[in-house]
């Protein structure tokens, strides 16, 4: 057994076993079928190819099972959403590190790299909405370049908008997730318009309600305050839980799931800060609670189904 | 509004047009007709044909073992040869559409 043998035969167990039996001696054939007449060796990037392949199989996330189709409805409005974020906060310059702003808006060094945060999650849908079949790799360069955020701000001893980064990561990782579509698809009016829908829900429920006196009031640099964005949850999970409802009685699962993945980073805020001046945390947690459960429930259904639908037919 | 099919999809089955072929015999034929341009790699080649697989576009022809190796061979659906036709006509379609731009336009000789 030569070297690319070897490392074919550990690389084919990133694979489920059901797969394996299935398709493992195919993959294995072509894999040795391809070194062999090129004569070169199993690049790094035939590596990773193949093991996000095997991490999408065992994780259920190809675009055949639940998982995959949930994560790529979710996957554009996602980050349309996320875009609208990094666009209102950069806009509103809520970057800098100035002392002289309310603690709530003090949040620390990060605000100095903010905006390349900021510009890379506008680019990277931008991006995305350009090139559709590169979705993943610009979501992915979003996601860790705002994970990379934190360590760096605690290199300067100063702690990063923990809640807004898990805000961007938690629209943005679905894209990063999502299996690559037979068609480029993601730029089709209602995966845009309902990215677009999601984001005037978080501005007009993110500056507006709970505002005694003032009516609704748009979103605001009081937006990003302790008691706005817990106010706000309570409305935006609310909205979202109705009308998840609504679209499992029209038998639309998948955007139902969808909508339940785009509502679950609000768990970020509802988590943060749950000492909401009204008290409404705690329904909010319940009813995203309720809706993670089912969510999880059918991933779990759907994962635990043989795969004869796909490898079957002869 | 019609969706435009993805390269890597379309060259995968524009080589599965004249005939069933195996995961590395639709490597070498996609790599042939973008002049080189596009070389699948296994886990995305694996991820696109259980896709085609569940989409009713392609479909197993058979199996048998060359030089001790197991070739597992795919062939076009009615379903997938309507596609790969659609697509085919779409970007001929832009494509003369283009040339006809250029021709107008004093661009192509």
């Amino acid at each position: 057994m030569n070297r690319d043998e070897k490392t074919i035969a550990r690389l084919i167990k990133v694979y489920p076993k059901s797969y394996r039996n299935e398709r493992g001696g195919e993959i294995v054939a072509t894999l040795l079928e391809a070194t062999s007449q090129s004569g070169a060796q199993l690049g790094m990037l035939d590596v990773l190819d193949l093991i996000i392949h095997g991490m999408e199989v065992r994780l259920g996330i190809t675009s055949e099972r639940f998982a995959g189709r949930v994560l790529d409805a979710a996957a554009m409005p996602g980050l349309i959403v996320a875009a609208g974020l990094s666009a209102f906060l950069l806009g509103n310059a809520l970057w800098l590190p100035n002392s002289s702003l309310p603690q709530p808006l003090r949040t620390g060094v990060f605000h100095t790299f903010g905006p390349v945060i900021y510009a890379i999650w506008i680019s990277g849908v931008a991006g995305s909405l350009l090139w559709p079949q590169r979705r993943r790799v610009f979501a992915s360069i979003c996601v860790v370049s705002t994970l990379a955020a934190i360590p760096i701000g605690m290199l300067f001893f100063a702690s990063a908008n923990l809640t807004m980064m898990g805000l961007l990561l938690g629209f943005g990782l679905p894209c990063a997730l999502a299996p690559t579509a037979t068609v480029a698809n993601q730029r089709s009016f209602w995966r845009i318009s309902s990215g677009v829908a999601l984001f005037i829900v978080v501005w007009w429920f993110g500056g507006g309600v709970g505002k005694s006196g003032q009516g609704v009031t748009y979103l605001s640099v009081e937006w990003v305050s302790v008691p706005r964005l817990g106010s706000a949850v309570f409305w935006i999970v609310g909205i979202s839980f109705v009308t998840t409802c609504l679209l499992l009685i029209l038998r639309r699962t998948t955007a139902a799931g969808a909508l339940v993945v785009l509502t679950a980073p609000w768990m970020v805020v509802a988590a943060d800060y749950g000492h909401n001046e009204n008290g409404s945390i705690g329904p909010t947690s319940v009813i995203l609670g309720i809706m993670l459960v089912w969510l999880f429930a059918t991933w779990l259904f759907d994962f635990r189904q043989p795969e004869k639908a796909v490898f079957g037919s002869a | 509004m019609t969706d435009e099919m993805r390269e890597p999809t379309f060259l995968a089955l524009a080589a599965l047009a004249d005939g069933r072929k195996h995961g590395y015999g639709i490597i070498q034929e996609a790599e042939r007709l973008s002049d080189g341009r596009t070389r699948l790699r296994a886990g995305t080649l694996y991820a696109m044909l259980d896709r085609l697989t569940h989409d009713g576009m392609i479909a197993s022809a058979g199996e048998e073992t060359v030089d001790g190796r197991l070739r597992h061979y795919y062939e076009l659906t009615d379903t997938g040869t309507s596609a790969l036709t659609a697509e085919s006509r779409r970007r001929v379609s832009v494509s003369k559409e283009a040339l006809r731009r250029l021709r107008l336009a004093g661009g192509l000789a």
